[in-house]
C-alpha cells in the first residue's frame, strides 16, 4: 500500500460543557469523536460527509489543531502527515511544536471554510491578504507577493484580476470570495486541501463553478483535498472515496462509486434515499425516523440503532466495529480501497439491499 | 415567437374557478441611496418587478431562484408583511392591498406563512402552548378562559397534527431540535386554518435525514387540511417533488412559469437549463432488476457533458444596475451561441405565452429566443 500522505489514527476528542461542574461525569467532557481513522493518499480526493453534529467539521479543524483547547480536548490517536517532498520524515501533528505546526499550515496543508467573509480580514485588500502567506512562507516582498498574488486569482478564474487585487472582501460576491479563499489556500502549493463545506454558503450556479474550479485544480496540481460536506451531491461530484459519519463516529467507508451504488450500512442508504431527486416519481420521501443522538445520549451500543429499520436486541448491547467485508477488524483504515462497515448486520446483497429500501417504505 | 395574451389571461386559461392568490404587476422598489451628492435621482433595488402569477386552490406554486432574486420579498409582500410599492394582489377575492390593520387580521386568517429559520422564529420565553394559543385567542377561535380546557384540547390536536407528542405543550422552544421546531412552526400556521401557506425555505436549514420527515409531513397536511402552498425555495429537488407549477425567478422577475413537468423535462429559458444543469446529485443505489435506481422514474436527466455544457459563467448582477435589456444576457449561453445578438441588449423581453411542449398547461418563458 502507498504511504499515505495524511493519516489520522483513532482519533478522539472530547469538549468541556459550559456549563460543567466539577461534579459532573467524566469532568463535564462530551465526547465528540470516538476513534476517527481516515487515510488520504496523495493526489486523491477523501470526501466525509455526515448531518449537523456528526462530527466531520471537528474532525477538519483538529488535523490543523485549530480547534482552541480548553474547550477542546484531544484523548488520543495521531494525525501523521508525511510530506511527498525530499527529505521529509512522517511527523505526528498532534505532538508537533507551534514553529514546526506554523510550517506546516499553509506551506503543506492548507484549509477554505464554508463562509468566505468571516474568514477573510475585511480591512485588507485581497491582495494584500492572498500574498500573506507568500510573505509568510517564501520571503517575498510586499510588490513581489502583490504580483504572484494577480496569477493565483487568475488561475482560479477571478475576471480581471490585475484590478481586483486592490479590492475589499466586500467589494466581491460570495462566488469570488471563495475564489480568493482558494488562491490563498494555493499560494504556497500545498500537498493538501482540507476543503470544510466549501460552497454551503452558495447558489447552486456558483456551486457548480466552484466545485468544477476544486476538480481540476486539484488535478492539475496533484494536491490530495479533503472535502467536508453534508451534501451528498457535492461528495458525488468531487470525491473519489467517501466515509460517511454518524455521531462522531465513521460507519461506513468505500471508493465512491461502491458507496453510492452499493452501500451496506443502514444510516448510508437512509441518506441516500431520503433525498429528492430530480426526475423521480413523486411518492412520499423515504424517512429517517427519530434525529441525530446528542452527544450526552450516545449510550452502549450502535449509535444508530435507535433509527435504524433492522436494529435487534445485540446493536443496543453491543458496541459495532468498523469492520471490512470479511468481517475482520480493518488493516487499513478508511481511505484505502476497501468497503468497511460499522454495522452488525451490514446489507450484503442486492436483493437484501431492494429488502432494505422496501422496508423503510412500509414503516 | 408569438405574443398570445394580455398578462390577464396568462394564467390557465382552461380553468373558470376564480384563482385562490391572483397577483398583477406586483413591485417592491427599495430606495437605497440616490445619484450624484445629496439630490440625484434615487438609486432603486427593484426586488420585486411586474409580477403577475396566480394559483388555484389545491394547487402547489413553487417560486425558485437564486439568493437575491427578490423570491422571499414577493413571499412576503402577498402578507403585506412587507408593503409592496404597487400592483394587485386578490386572495380569495380579498384586494389585500386596501386593507387595514383590522382587515389585515381577517386577511391572515386565510393566508400563513412558515419560515426558515426554526430558531429565530419561535419566541424563547413562550412555552409552546402559549405559541399555538396565541393565534386561536387573537381570531377568537377557541372558547375562554385563556389556559382552559377548551383551549389545552386545541392545542393537543394542533400538536397532534404535526407529529407532536401531547406534553410537548409544556416545554420551551429551546429544548426541541431544529425538526422539532419546524413542526411547532408548521403547526402555528395551521392553528387558524388557512387556505393558503406561503412557505420560505422551510427545510432547507435541515439535515437531509429531517427534511424528508417535514417534506412528507407537509404533503400529509395538504392531504388531510385541504391547503395550498406558494412553496419558496432555491432546492430546486424539493420543489419538483412539491409542486404542480413552477415559477422561477432571475433579478425581480419571473423569467419563466409553467407546469413542473414540463419546466423540468424541457426548460424553455436558458436560465432555468443552467439552474436544473447545476444540481448535484449522487449515484443512484444500484439494484437488480432496475439499472439505474430503486425508485421509479419519471424521466431521464441529462448526462454530466451536457450539464457542462450549460454551466453559467460569472455571478448574479448588481440588483442597484441590472445590465440593460434582457437582465440574464451577460451569463447566457445561448446570448453567446447566437453571436451575441443586438436584441438581448436592447430589449427587455417580457413573459410570453409560448404553445405547450410538454405536457398540457401553458407556458409561459421571457427569453427572445425560447424555442
Amino acid at each position: 500500500m502507498p504511504q499515505a500522505l495524511l493519516d489520522i489514527r483513532d482519533l478522539a476528542i472530547s469538549f468541556r460543557q459550559s456549563h460543567a461542574t466539577s461534579r459532573s461525569p467524566n469532568g463535564g467532557y462530551l465526547r465528540a469523536l470516538d476513534g476517527i481513522s481516515l487515510r488520504v493518499p496523495p493526489r486523491m480526493t477523501l470526501g466525509v460527509v455526515g448531518e449537523s453534529g456528526s462530527g466531520k467539521s471537528v474532525t477538519a479543524l483538529s488535523i490543523l489543531r485549530l480547534l482552541p483547547e480548553p474547550p477542546a480536548r484531544i484523548d488520543g490517536g495521531q494525525v501523521l502527515f508525511t510530506s511527498q517532498r525530499d527529505g521529509e520524515a512522517e511527523r505526528d501533528l498532534l505532538r508537533c511544536s507551534p514553529q514546526e505546526l506554523r510550517r506546516i499550515r499553509g506551506g503543506h496543508i492548507a484549509m477554505i471554510f464554508q463562509e468566505p467573509m468571516t474568514a477573510l480580514n475585511p480591512v485588507y485588500t485581497v491582495g494584500d491578504q492572498v500574498g500573506e502567506s507568500l510573505r509568510a512562507h517564501q520571503a517575498l516582498t510586499r510588490r513581489e507577493g502583490l504580483s504572484r498574488a494577480v496569477e493565483l486569482l487568475d488561475q482560479v478564474g477571478v475576471p480581471d484580476a490585475s484590478r481586483r487585487v486592490h479590492d475589499y472582501p466586500h467589494q466581491l460576491s460570495g462566488g469570488q470570495r471563495q475564489r480568493v479563499m482558494i488562491a490563498m489556500a494555493l499560494s504556497c502549493h500545498p500537498e493538501l486541501l482540507i476543503a470544510d463545506e466549501p460552497t454551503t454558503a452558495l447558489d447552486v450556479t456558483t456551486q457548480a463553478q466552484i466545485l468544477d474550479l476544486l476538480s481540476r485544480l486539484q488535478q492539475k496540481l496533484g494536491m490530495s483535498m479533503l472535502l467536508i460536506s453534508h451534501d451528498l451531491g457535492v461528495i458525488a461530484t468531487v470525491c473519489q472515496h467517501v466515509a460517511v459519519m454518524y455521531a462522531g463516529q465513521i460507519v461506513e467507508s468505500a471508493p465512491a462509486r461502491t458507496l453510492f451504488r452499493r452501500p451496506r450500512h443502514p444510516y448510508t442508504i437512509g441518506l441516500l434515499t431520503a433525498l429528492p431527486r430530480l426526475g423521480m416519481a413523486r411518492e412520499r420521501l423515504r424517512e429517517i425516523p427519530g434525529r441525530v443522538p446528542r452527544l450526552s445520549e450516545v449510550a452502549q451500543g450502535c449509535r444508530f440503532a435507535d433509527r435504524c429499520p433492522h436494529a435487534q436486541e445485540r446493536c443496543r448491547k453491543e458496541t459495532p466495529a468498523l469492520l471490512d467485508e470479511h468481517d475482520r477488524i480493518a488493516a487499513s483504515e478508511a481511505g484505502s480501497q476497501q468497503q468497511l462497515v460499522r454495522c452488525h448486520f451490514p446489507i450484503e446483497t442486492s436483493t437484501q439491499r431492494l429488502r432494505a429500501i422496501d422496508a423503510e417504505v412500509v414503516r | 415567437m408569438t405574443a398570445l395574451s394580455s398578462p390577464q389571461a396568462v394564467d390557465r386559461g382552461d380553468d373558470k374557478s376564480p384563482p385562490l392568490l391572483s397577483v398583477r404587476g406586483l413591485c417592491k422598489h427599495y430606495v437605497v441611496g440616490r445619484q450624484g451628492v445629496f439630490f440625484g435621482p434615487p438609486t432603486l433595488v427593484r426586488a420585486v418587478d411586474d409580477v403577475t402569477f396566480s394559483l388555484r386552490a389545491g394547487e402547489n406554486v413553487g417560486l425558485v431562484g437564486e439568493s437575491g432574486c427578490g423570491k422571499s420579498t414577493l413571499g412576503r409582500t402577498l402578507l403585506r408583511l412587507i408593503e409592496p410599492t404597487s400592483g394587485e394582489i386578490y386572495i380569495d377575492g380579498i384586494d389585500v392591498r386596501g386593507l387595514r390593520s383590522r382587515e389585515l387580521r381577517r386577511l391572515r386568517r386565510h393566508v400563513q406563512m412558515v419560515f426558515q429559520d426554526p430558531f429565530g422564529s419561535l419566541n424563547p420565553r413562550l412555552t409552546v402552548h402559549e405559541l399555538l394559543a396565541e393565534p386561536l385567542r387573537v381570531h377568537g377561535l377557541v372558547e375562554p378562559p385563556a389556559r382552559g380546557q377548551k383551549e389545552v384540547e386545541a392545542v393537543e390536536r394542533l400538536l397532534d397534527n404535526v407529529g407532536l407528542p401531547a406534553e410537548s405543550r409544556r416545554r420551551y422552544p429551546h429544548e426541541f431540535s431544529g425538526g422539532q421546531r419546524q413542526r411547532i412552526g408548521i403547526a402555528r400556521a395551521l392553528a387558524v386554518r388557512p387556505k393558503l401557506i406561503v412557505a420560505d425555505e422551510p427545510v432547507s436549514a435541515l439535515d437531509v435525514s429531517i427534511q424528508a420527515q417535514i417534506v412528507n409531513l407537509l404533503r400529509d397536511i395538504q392531504e388531510r387540511e385541504n391547503l395550498t402552498y406558494l412553496f419558496i425555495s432555491h432546492d430546486l429537488k424539493v420543489v419538483e417533488h412539491l409542486c404542480e407549477r413552477v415559477a422561477v425567478m432571475y433579478l425581480g422577475r419571473i423569467v419563466e412559469l409553467a407546469e413542473t413537468d414540463a419546466l423540468y423535462g424541457a426548460p424553455r429559458h436558458p436560465y432555468t437549463a443552467a439552474l436544473l444543469a447545476s444540481v448535484v446529485e449522487p449515484p443512484h443505489i444500484a439494484e437488480p432488476g432496475t439499472p439505474l435506481s430503486g425508485a421509479p422514474r419519471r424521466r431521464e436527466t441529462p448526462s454530466q457533458a451536457e450539464r457542462r455544457r450549460l454551466f453559467l459563467f460569472g455571478d448574479p448582477p448588481s440588483p442597484t444596475s441590472p445590465p440593460l435589456g434582457c437582465p440574464f444576457h451577460p451569463r447566457c449561453p445561448k446570448y453567446a451561441e447566437l453571436k451575441q445578438p443586438d436584441l438581448c441588449r436592447s430589449e427587455r423581453p417580457v413573459l410570453t405565452m409560448l404553445p405547450a411542449k410538454l405536457g398540457t398547461g401553458p407556458h409561459q418563458v421571457a427569453c427572445h429566443f425560447a424555442e
